[in-house]
C-alpha cells in the first residue's frame, strides 16, 4: 500500500510554541544555492549578502530557520545548525523518494546512508569518507532520473565547504555533538507539482501506473483533485507547461495519463467510495456544486462535517456538467465522480436557489456553523451595441447549455461568433457540429492575447472555423428583424497600463461579415445578487466577492467564498484548489476558532519561491516520443457531438510513463 | 543516416538505433546487465553508461547507451576515465549486494574491480533489472504477470508476481540475469515464482513440452488450427523425426497419422 505520508508530513516534532522571528533572509553565514558561493563564516562585519534576484533573499516571516538542504545547494543561516547533521537527515529523507529502477541511485544511496551513520558516529576513516565522496559524485553521473542526477548535488558542496567537520569526526573519532534544539522538516515538489495549483503529486501517480497500480495511482490523484476524470479530459495542464521533458523534446502527457488512470479504474470498478462517519457535531453548506463546491464538500465530509450542498440547476457539477460541450467532456465522466462524492455522505440538494429560495438566515437557523459560497461565473456578460436585442443574437453560455442539455437550438448556416475566450471557441464548434457550415470568431484580442487555450483554437482552426483576432464588435445590422451581418471595428489595444480590459478601436478602419446568427460570448461574470441583503459580505469592483485571499473568508464571519464567483472565469483546477483550501480554512476555523497561516505553508510557500525550474544542470536523455491520445480527425469529428479523444491504451500510457524524468525536488529544513 | 563519432571513430548510423546498437555493430564492447535485444532498454543497471558530447558542445554529459538514440554530431567515448570511474563505482555497489553472482563477478573483473569498498544487504539476489518485467510485458510474452513496484514510503523496490495471469512460460527466468528466478520441473510439473503448472506431454515422445497454461495462452493468441495442434501435441524432436521418416518415404509416418496414433517412436513401427 502507498505510504507517502511517511514523507510529506515528516514533522520532527513540534517546534509551534516559538515565537516568529521574521528575519530577513539575505543574512546568509554559508550559501551555495543555485551555485552562488556565499561564505561569511569568517567575516566579522560586513557580511556579503545573497544576490539581488537570489529567491532567497525575499524576507520570510515565519519560525527562524537555521539552515537548508536542497537539490539546488546548501544553506545556512545560523551557526547553530550542524551541517553534518543536516546532511545525515537530507540523505535518510533522499533514500525514500529514490524509487529503486536503476542501481547506481538505489544502492548508492542506501550506501551512502550507511557511511553517514558511521561517520556521525566518530566510527569512520579517510577511505571510508573518501568512499563517501566518490559516491555522492557517482550518483550524481551515474543516476537515471533528474532526481537521481541531483539529489547528491548539496552533499558535494557540504564535502567541499565544510570539509574540516568531516575530517574532526575522522580524525578525532568523536561523535557528532548534533545541533541543540533544532528540528528538521521535510519538503518536496517538483517543477509540475508547484505549477499545479492543487501541488497534484503527478510524478507520483505517473510511477504508480508504472507500477500497474490503478488503484494507489487513483488515491495519488485523488488526494489533491475529487474530479479526476473531468480535470484529466479538460485541464489546461499548467503542470505540462512546466515539464523539464519539454528541454528534450516534449512534455510529458499527464493529463492524458490522468484521464487512463480514471478510465481504468472505472472500468474495474474501482470508483467507488465507503460512506464516511460522521464524528464532528458541526454542519457545513455549500453554495453551488461546481467544482470549487464539490471539492470542499468532499473534503470535509472526510474530516467528519456534515456537509449539504445547494445546487440552483437540476443537477450537480457546475459547468462541467451544463457547459463544457460533449466533444470535450462527457456528462457521465462528471457524473460518476459526483455519484462517488455523494457517496461518502455529502447530501446535495438540487433545485435551490440561494437568495431567493433561502438565504444565510434560513442557513443559521438550521445550526449550520459555517458556509462556503462558490456560485461560480456563470452569467454572461452583456456588452451594449447596436442589434444587440435583434433575434438569432444568443448568449454563448446559454448556447452551450442548451446544447448539452439536448434542447432543441435551430442553427442557421452562417454564424459569428463574438469573443476569444475558451468559451467563445467552443461555441463556434459546437455551432458547426449541429449544422452551422460556415462559422467565424472574432475577437478584439490580438492571436497572442487570446485567453483560449492553444490546443483549443488549433483544433478550432482544424475544423475550419475561421478567425479574425483585434476585430471589436461595434453594431449587428438586422432586416426584419432578423440578423444580417456585423460591423466590426480594428482594434489597437485590449488592455489599458494597468492591464484591465479597455479596447481602443480605430473607427476609420471597419468590416463587415455577412451572417444568419450571433453568438456573443464575451465573458462571464458572478451573479451576486444576494450580496448585502442579509450580510456584510462585499463584491470587488470586478464583481467578484471580496474575501482575504489566503483564507478565502468573507466579511462575515464563518462564511467563505472561493472558485469562480472569487477569481473571476478561471481554470476548474484553479476552483478546486480553491474547494481544498476552503476546506482546509473552515476545519481550522471550526475546530480552533482562529485562520492563522501555518508553519507548513509559509515554509511551503518559501519552497515554491525558490523557483523550483531552476537547477545547476540537466543532465543528458535520449528524446523518446510523445504517445498521445488517439483522437477523431476534424472532419470526423464536426459531425457529431461525441468525444473527439478516445485516451491512452494501456501499452502507449506504460509507454509515456517511461518518459517522466521524476524531478522531485527534495528540501530539507533545519528551524 | 546519422554522422556521429565513437571512440574517435567517424562513422554513419541508421536514425533511431541506440548508441549500444550502433558500438557493437562496430565491435565495441559496452558490458550490460539488463539489456536484451527482445526487450525494450529500461536504463536499469546504469552499466552502459557512457560519456557524450552533443553536437557543438564542448561539455560532457553520462548517459546510458541502451536507451539513447544517436543523434546527428554526437561525439561518444564508450571507455573513457569518466565512464570507468562510474561504471566501477556501480559494479561494486552491485558486488556489494551480490558478492556471489557470477554475472557480477565477471564484469567487475572485466573492470578491474576485484573486491567493494561497501557493504550492502543482499536480502536476495534480484538486482531489479526489470528484464522479467519487460518480457513479461511486452509483446515477446504479453502476460504481464510482473510488476515493478517501485519504493514509496516503506514499500521496498521489488517484482510482484500476479499467479492469476502467469502462464508459466519460463521466458522471465531465461532471461533473469543473476539466476534469480529459479524454475524446475518435477513429475510433470514446472515450478516458478513458487507456483506449480502442469506440462504437457508430447504423444509422441512422452517428454514434456512446456506448461498447458501457456499452451492455452498461445492458442488464445493464434487460434486453433491443425498446424497449431501438432506442434502443441508433438514435441520438436518428434517433428523433425517424423519429416525426416517423411522424406525417407518409410510407410504411414506422417505428422497426421502420428497424432492419430499416438505413437511414441516414429521409428517403432517400420
Amino acid at each position: 500500500m502507498l505510504e507517502k505520508d511517511s514523507f510529506i508530513q515528516n514533522s520532527f516534532g513540534s517546534f509551534f510554541e516559538t515565537k516568529d522571528w521574521g528575519i530577513e533572509m539575505d543574512t546568509v553565514v554559508f550559501s551555495s544555492w543555485r551555485k552562488e558561493l556565499i561564505d561569511n563564516r569568517h567575516v566579522e562585519r560586513d557580511p556579503t549578502p545573497l544576490q539581488k534576484d537570489s529567491p532567497l533573499s525575499k524576507t520570510y516571516n515565519g519560525k527562524q530557520i537555521y539552515g537548508m538542504i536542497g537539490w539546488n545547494g546548501l544553506v545556512v543561516w545560523d551557526k547553530k545548525v550542524g551541517v553534518v547533521e543536516m546532511v545525515d537527515r537530507y540523505l535518510r529523507e533522499a533514500l525514500t523518494l529514490s524509487c529503486g529502477e536503476c542501481d547506481a541511485c538505489n544502492l548508492g544511496l542506501k550506501a551512502m546512508c550507511q557511511i553517514h551513520n558511521g561517520i556521525i558516529q566518530g566510527e569512520s576513516n579517510k577511505q571510508e569518507l573518501e568512499a563517501f565522496a566518490g559516491l555522492a559524485r557517482g550518483v550524481k553521473e551515474t543516476g537515471k532520473c533528474n532526481f537521481g542526477q541531483t539529489v547528491t548535488t548539496p552533499i558535494l558542496d557540504a564535502l567541499q565547504h565544510y570539509r574540516e567537520e568531516y575530517d574532526d569526526l575522522i580524525e578525532r573519532g568523536k561523535k557528532d555533538k548534533g545541533s541543540q534544539k533544532v528540528q528538521y522538516k521535510a519538503l518536496i515538489t517538483s517543477p509540475c507539482m508547484d505549477a499545479c495549483p492543487v501541488h497534484m503529486d503527478a510524478p507520483g501517480y505517473i510511477q504508480m501506473v508504472k507500477n500497474n497500480r490503478v488503484q494507489e495511482a487513483l488515491s495519488i490523484i485523488q488526494e489533491t483533485c475529487i474530479l479526476p476524470g473531468t480535470v484529466g479530459r479538460v485541464c489546461g495542464h499548467p503542470c505540462e507547461e512546466a515539464c523539464k521533458r519539454t528541454e528534450i523534446d516534449f512534455p510529458i502527457a499527464i493529463r492524458a495519463i490522468k484521464r487512463y488512470v480514471t478510465d481504468c479504474a472505472y472500468d474495474q470498478n474501482l470508483f467507488r467510495k465507503e460512506p464516511v462517519q460522521q464524528n464532528k457535531k458541526e454542519k457545513v453548506a455549500i453554495i453551488g456544486a461546481g467544482p470549487a463546491g464539490l471539492a470542499a464538500a468532499y473534503r470535509l465530509r472526510l474530516m467528519g462535517y456534515e456537509v449539504t450542498v445547494f445546487e440552483k440547476d437540476s443537477e450537480p457539477g457546475g459547468m462541467g456538467i451544463s457547459g463544457i460541450p460533449d466533444y470535450r467532456l462527457p456528462k457521465n465522466v462528471i457524473k460518476r465522480e459526483v455519484t462517488q462524492i455523494e457517496e461518502t455522505g455529502v447530501s446535495i440538494r438540487i433545485r435551490q436557489v440561494f437568495g431567493k429560495d433561502f438565504g444565510f438566515n434560513e442557513l443559521w437557523n438550521q445550526d449550520y456553523n459555517a458556509l462556503f459560497l462558490a456560485v461560480g461565473a456563470g452569467r454572461s456578460k452583456r456588452i451594449s451595441i447596436p442589434g444587440r436585442d435583434l433575434a438569432d443574437v444568443l448568449e454563448g453560455i446559454e448556447f452551450l447549455q442548451d446544447v448539452k442539455a439536448e434542447k432543441p437550438v435551430t442553427m442557421k448556416d452562417r454564424v459569428v461568433v463574438i469573443g476569444g475566450g475558451n468559451v467563445a471557441i467552443d461555441c463556434a464548434r459546437t455551432a458547426l457540429r449541429i449544422g452551422a457550415k460556415g462559422v467565424h470568431v472574432v475577437c478584439p484580442e490580438s492571436r497572442q492575447e487570446m485567453p483560449a487555450s492553444e490546443m483549443e483554437i488549433s483544433e478550432a482552426l482544424e475544423e475550419n472555423v475561421i478567425l479574425h483576432a483585434s476585430w471589436g464588435p461595434s453594431e449587428i445590422i438586422g432586416e426584419n428583424g432578423r440578423v444580417v451581418s456585423v460591423v466590426f471595428q480594428k482594434c489597437m489595444s485590449v488592455f489599458d497600463e494597468q492591464g484591465n480590459f479597455s479596447p481602443r478601436c480605430d473607427i476609420t478602419k471597419t468590416t463587415k461579415i455577412a451572417t444568419d446568427m450571433v453568438i456573443m460570448a464575451v465573458g462571464q461574470e458572478p451573479d451576486l445578487f444576494f450580496l448585502g441583503k442579509d450580510n456584510q459580505i462585499k463584491a470587488t469592483n470586478l464583481n467578484t466577492v471580496d474575501v482575504e485571499l489566503e483564507t478565502l473568508l468573507t466579511g462575515q464571519e464563518g462564511v467563505f467564498s472561493g472558485g469562480d464567483c472569487v477569481t473571476g472565469p478561471a481554470t476548474l483546477i484553479e476552483a478546486i484548489s480553491h474547494g481544498n483550501k476552503a476546506a482546509q480554512k473552515i476545519d481550522q476555523y471550526l475546530r480552533t476558532g482562529q485562520l492563522r497561516e501555518s508553519d507548513e505553508e509559509k515554509l511551503a510557500q518559501l519552497a515554491s519561491k525558490l523557483a523550483v525550474l531552476e537547477q545547476r544542470e540537466i543532465g543528458l536523455f535520449g528524446k523518446a516520443m510523445r504517445q498521445n491520445p488517439a483522437a477523431l480527425s476534424p472532419e470526423e469529428r464536426t459531425k457529431t457531438l461525441a468525444e473527439i479523444e478516445s485516451g491512452l491504451t494501456k501499452a502507449t500510457a506504460l509507454k509515456e510513463t517511461e518518459r517522466c524524468l521524476r524531478c522531485y525536488r527534495l528540501l530539507v529544513f533545519a528551524i | 543516416m546519422i554522422e556521429l563519432v565513437i571512440d574517435g571513430q567517424a562513422l554513419r548510423a541508421e536514425e533511431g538505433k541506440t548508441i549500444l546498437d550502433v558500438a557493437r555493430d562496430i565491435g565495441i564492447h559496452i558490458p550490460t546487465l539488463c539489456h536484451h535485444d527482445a526487450v525494450s532498454p529500461s536504463g536499469a543497471c546504469r552499466l552502459c553508461i557512457v560519456e557524450v558530447y552533443p553536437r557543438g558542445s564542448t561539455m560532457s554529459y553520462m548517459t546510458t547507451a541502451c536507451n539513447f538514440p544517436v543523434e546527428e554530431g554526437m561525439e561518444v567515448w564508450t571507455s573513457s576515465a569518466k565512464v570507468l570511474e562510474s561504471r566501477r563505482m556501480t559494479v561494486e555497489l552491485l558486488l556489494a549486494k551480490e558478492p556471489e553472482s557470477k554475472i557480477i563477478q565477471e564484469i567487475a573483473a572485466d573492470l578491474g574491480v576485484e573486491k567493494t569498498p561497501f557493504t550492502l544487504e543482499g536480502d536476495d539476489t534480484c538486482i531489479l533489472c526489470g528484464l522479467c518485467v519487460g518480457v513479461c510485458r511486452e509483446a515477446v510474452v504479453g502476460a504481464d504477470a510482473l510488476n515493478f513496484i517501485t519504493r514509496r514510503g516503506k514499500t521496498e523496490p521489488h517484482i510482484e508476481f500476479s499467479p492469476d495471469t502467469c502462464i508459466g512460460c519460463g521466458a522471465c527466468s531465461l532471461l533473469c540475469p543473476t539466476g534469480f528466478i529459479k524454475m524446475e520441473e518435477v513429475e510433470g510439473q514446472r515450478i516458478i515464482w513458487g507456483t506449480a503448472f502442469r506440462m504437457r506431454k508430447c504423444s509422441c515422445c512422452g517428454s514434456y513440452t512446456t506448461t498447458e497454461a501457456h499452451w492455452e495462452y498461445m492458442e488464445e493468441k493464434v487460434g486453433t488450427s491443425s498446424e497449431f495442434r501438432t506442434a502443441r501435441d508433438i514435441c520438436p524432436a518428434c517433428r523433425r523425426d517424423a519429416i525426416s521418416s517423411e522424406l525417407l518415404d518409410l510407410p504411414e509416418k506422417s505428422l497426421i497419422s502420428l497424432y492419430e496414433t499416438g505413437t511414441t517412436d516414429p521409428l517403432e513401427n517400420s
